[in-house]
């Protein structure tokens, strides 16, 4: 274990804007290689730890290490990292050969023939303004800008937001699985968990600005479960156990762990019980709430 | 940060390039809508004078403003930011390209003057507002950009930097212009590079701390804010301390309330044997405060007029208001001094004394051509256009009577010589020009009197004497007329009408030659002058061409600034420039006591002023007394 190298690591973040704490004493660490699924609902600080990971914004406590270096405000972390925004956004007088002809003059690592590979890859014209530009390819372009200098580490916030099927898949499928059998750190924060969930190694979730549940990913795919039972046999509120639907006398709850679920069984309230492994979105939609 | 650079200037193409085709598109409208007669080269100058003082500061705002604002919002943010730069060398760049396009704007409009400006010669207010010209543009593009970025706004933030860049500019120009005009109270080539720096430095690390709380949204916020809001206020305090301070400094500014000019025919520094040895006083004035008032060499004050902050103008913070005042005076035997003076365009007989104070004064419509006059009867000569005329003091009941005493043509030398001799204080010229006589003495000279008019005496120890100015052949000198009846040659070679000598508090008569150096082992500048000095002491000694180039070299003077202000005992006392008091051997001036007097505000008539027992020194901060063996004091 010790010879994991630590990519990220956060230790009591806090940030606020003005009176509202957006972060409240965040623990977080990634090791290299690391692939991560930020889960948390709007506003509950996934951009705002991106940024401060990207050192886009100071933290007004705590420390943070990116890739062994504190963020300082002087930018040079973004070198080392690639970023993709929820809402990508490019000079629009620019076509898509200018910008990444302008990104290449501030990353020394900027891979030219990759960034034209990908742009053929994913179909992207390059003599197009980006202005003119659909949302599907703008994001294509921010995945090629994110990618093109081979970052260490890969911060993606909502990537796929918007973004149609085929589109989608081409980038998980192909980008980001690219990226992470390179054994790249990532940090991924997506509504739709589900999606990418076998790319997770881990999946941690952010409620009320702090890491409130912290997942290896197996263990969501393979030890929750989807519990059907009686109102009446119902167990009480508990780590590990949440109810994701109610109708009439019916119940389902979803069940986190195996252990969880053999102790339930033993206390005998779920007799009779329908037990099925849980899908992962039910999975995630479960964690969120947590 | 070159691409940067570029990225923003290519952003701001759109404005810029609206901007620069008005510029050009004024030149035709300029030859079109020029009126008939008009050069085409003036009515392009006045259209690029247009935009030099107006289009150019208003493009410098339109271009920061934009710049500003845009840098500060979403899209900027989402399109720069993730770049491995900092959020503040962003920001310069934004700032560097409004910069480059406003001087890129005034490259064109002097291109298009021809590379000249359109005026033929600046007044001094032109040219102070030249100097700052390209500060201002600087400064309104700093402002422009920063206060637009941290309002996000680039209206708000354009009015705003208009109105601070003002705020700096009015009184920096203003100081400025002030300084050039009157006094050098401040050391402005100190004072007004550290405010432009300060203005044009600390608008960029205001931004800079904008920066960290608007972008990084740093937890010190408040702090940042408010350091950056001081960062920017600071010049524009700095441009009104540096006026305050010009106000207070201009209002200690002292100095002798004296002609502005030598008088022309007077007791003041002629000869004239009824002026009585001049109290040892000082008529003064703090002409931005309007006040006129004697000192003693004790410091005892009596005041003529006492001034204040408001007089002729109300709003005076930004030009101190000069109330100007030119005055003589005359002390007589019973200690009683008369004083002749203007403050502004008034004009005040006053006469009193420093122990009783000042109470009896009369109205005078215009001093300027009037002259105080002692002896038997006191009065005051007043040249007008039609003649010239006499008013005995003191006035009567009603007032001044005046009484016209000689046409313009005939000049006013007749009514003074008249007056001398009446007075029994001078010596008649005889008509060939061969003997001088008073009250039955006289004298016969060995050559002819170059003047008819006739000639005051010098009260001297043994008497009254006469100095005359006599031709030998073909050189002219000057001789003494002794009350003893002899008369014997005091100044060979050197000659100057009676009225041309001076005379000092202490009676010593003197005569001066400046020429120029030569250059063997001085510069060759021809302005560099020394002095040779013709001297009388009060008791009968006659000194010529006492050399005070050894003086000058030491005291560093080269324009043969000195005079002689005492000789006694063997000792000569001279004012070297109006920075050192000498007291030099009379045998040997070289061997000389050097005193630094006090700084004065302006070399001026009378600025360093004899008395019988020292000099009174009109310093920048006040009137000083200094003794003849250099003990000085601050009287005021």
């Amino acid at each position: 274990m010790n010879d994991i190298k630590t990519a990220v690591a956060c230790h009591g973040l806090l940030k606020n804007f003005g009176r509202k704490e957006v972060l409240r004493g965040l623990d977080l660490a990634a090791a290299e290689g690391e692939v991560i699924g930020i889960l948390g609902r709007n506003g509950s600080g996934k951009t705002t730890l991106f940024k401060v990971l990207l050192d886009l914004l100071a933290p007004d406590a705590g420390g943070v290490s990116v890739l062994g270096l504190t963020p300082d405000g002087s930018g040079a972390l973004r070198g080392l990292i690639g970023y993709v925004p929820e809402k990508p956004s490019f000079h629009g007088f620019m076509t898509v050969e200018e910008t990444l002809a302008f990104r290449a003059a501030f990353f020394p690592g900027w891979d030219k023939a990759k960034a034209a590979q990908l742009c053929k890859t994913l179909e992207l014209d390059t003599r197009a303004k980006t202005g003119t530009l659909s949302k599907g390819n703008t994001a294509k372009l921010a995945w090629i800008c994110a990618a093109a200098h081979n970052p260490r580490l890969l911060l993606l916030d909502e990537p796929t937001s918007g973004l149609d099927y085929l589109v989608r898949d081409h980038i998980l499928n192909g980008l980001v699985s690219e990226m992470a059998e390179g054994g790249r750190t990532i940090l991924i924060s997506n509504h739709r968990m589900g999606e990418i969930g076998g790319l997770l190694d881990r999946v941690c979730v952010l409620k009320d600005g702090r890491i409130s549940a912290d997942h290896k990913a197996d263990f969501i795919k393979t030890e929750t479960f989807r519990v059907g039972t009686r109102q009446d046999s119902r167990p009480p509120e508990q780590p590990g156990v949440r109810l994701l639907s109610s109708t009439g006398p019916l119940c389902e709850l979803a069940v986190f762990g195996k252990a969880k679920l053999e102790e339930l069984k033993s206390s005998g309230k779920m007799n009779g019980a329908e037990i099925a492994p849980l899908d992962l979105d039910s999975a995630f939609k479960a964690l969120l709430g947590e | 940060m070159t691409t940067l650079i570029k990225l923003q200037l290519r952003k701001n193409l759109l404005t810029f390039s609206v901007i620069l085709g008005a510029v050009l598109a004024s030149v035709p409208l300029a030859l079109a809508i020029k009126s008939e007669g008009m050069p085409a080269h003036e009515a392009i100058n006045l259209a690029m004078l247009y935009w030099g003082l107006a289009g150019l500061p208003l493009s410098a705002l339109i271009l920061s403003g934009i710049a500003g604002s845009e840098a500060a919002g979403e899209k900027a943010r989402d399109t720069e930011q993730p770049l491995p730069v900092s959020q503040y060398r962003l920001l310069l760049s934004g700032l560097a390209a409004a910069l480059l396009e406003t001087f890129a704007l005034l490259a064109v409009i002097y291109a298009i003057l021809g590379f000249k400006l359109p005026l033929e010669s600046l007044t001094g207010a032109q040219e102070q507002l030249l100097r700052f010209f390209v500060f201002g543009l600087s400064c309104l593009a700093v402002y422009g950009f920063t206060l637009s970025y941290v309002f996000r706004n680039g209206i708000a933030g354009a009015a705003l930097a208009g109105a601070a860049s003002a705020a700096i500019l009015i009184p920096l120009t203003s100081t400025a212009i002030f300084q050039r005009l009157a006094f050098k109270l401040l050391p402005l080539w100190l004072i007004n590079p550290l405010i432009a720096a300060a203005a044009l430095a600390g608008g960029a690390l205001a931004l800079k701390l904008f920066s960290q709380a608007r972008d990084r949204r740093s937890g010190r916020n408040t702090a940042l804010l408010f350091s950056g809001s001081g960062l920017l206020a600071a010049p524009v305090l700095a441009a009104f301390a540096s006026l305050m301070w010009l106000n207070y400094g201009a209002r200690q500014v002292t100095m002798p309330a004296g002609n502005l000019f030598f008088p022309l025919y007077g007791t003041d520094s002629n000869l004239y044997p009824g002026r009585e040895k001049n109290a040892a006083l000082m008529l003064a004035q703090r002409p931005f405060y309007g006040e006129v008032f004697f000192v003693d060499k004790d410091g005892n004050r009596a005041v003529l007029e006492r001034g204040g902050e408001r007089r002729d103008s109300g709003f005076t913070y930004l030009m101190p208001d000069l109330t100007f005042s030119n005055g003589q005076s005359m002390t007589a035997e019973d200690g009683k001094t008369w004083a002749l003076y203007s403050v502004g365009r008034r004009g005040r007989l006053a006469h009193g004394s420093i122990k009783e104070g000042f109470s009896a004064a009369w109205d005078i419509p215009a001093t300027w051509s009037m002259e105080l006059l002692g002896g038997k009867e006191p009065g005051i000569l007043d040249r007008r256009d039609d003649a010239y005329y006499f008013a005995p003091l003191p006035p009567g009941a009603g007032g001044l009577e005046w009484k016209k005493v000689a046409s313009r043509d005939a000049g006013y030398l007749r009514f003074l010589g008249e007056k001398y001799l009446k007075d029994g204080l001078a010596a008649e010229v005889s008509k060939d020009g061969k003997t001088l006589e008073h009250k039955g003495k006289r004298w016969t000279l060995p050559g002819e009197i170059v003047t008819r008019a006739a000639v005051p005496g010098v009260r001297l120890t043994d008497g009254l004497n006469f100095l005359v100015p006599v031709r030998v052949k073909d050189d002219y000198s000057t001789y003494l007329c002794r009350p003893n009846g002899k008369s014997e040659m005091i100044w060979p070679s050197y000659f100057r009408v009676t009225q041309n000598l001076t005379i000092t508090p202490d009676g010593t008569v003197w005569g001066v030659e400046r020429r120029p150096l030569p250059p063997a082992g001085r510069s060759p500048n021809a302005d560099i002058a020394t002095a040779l000095f013709y001297l009388l002491t009060p008791d009968g000694k006659a000194m010529s061409a006492v050399n005070t180039d050894g003086i000058l070299r030491k005291a560093g003077i080269t324009y043969g600034d000195i005079w002689p202000l005492r000789a006694q005992n063997g000792y000569l006392w001279f004012n070297a420039g109006n920075k050192f008091l000498v007291k030099a051997e009379a045998a040997n001036p070289e061997n000389a006591k050097f005193w630094k007097l006090p700084k004065v505000v302006r070399e001026r008539h009378k600025t360093v002023s004899p008395s019988t027992d020292g000099v009174f020194i009109a310093g920048a901060d006040g009137i000083y007394f200094m003794d003849w063996e250099g003990g000085s004091r601050k009287i005021n």
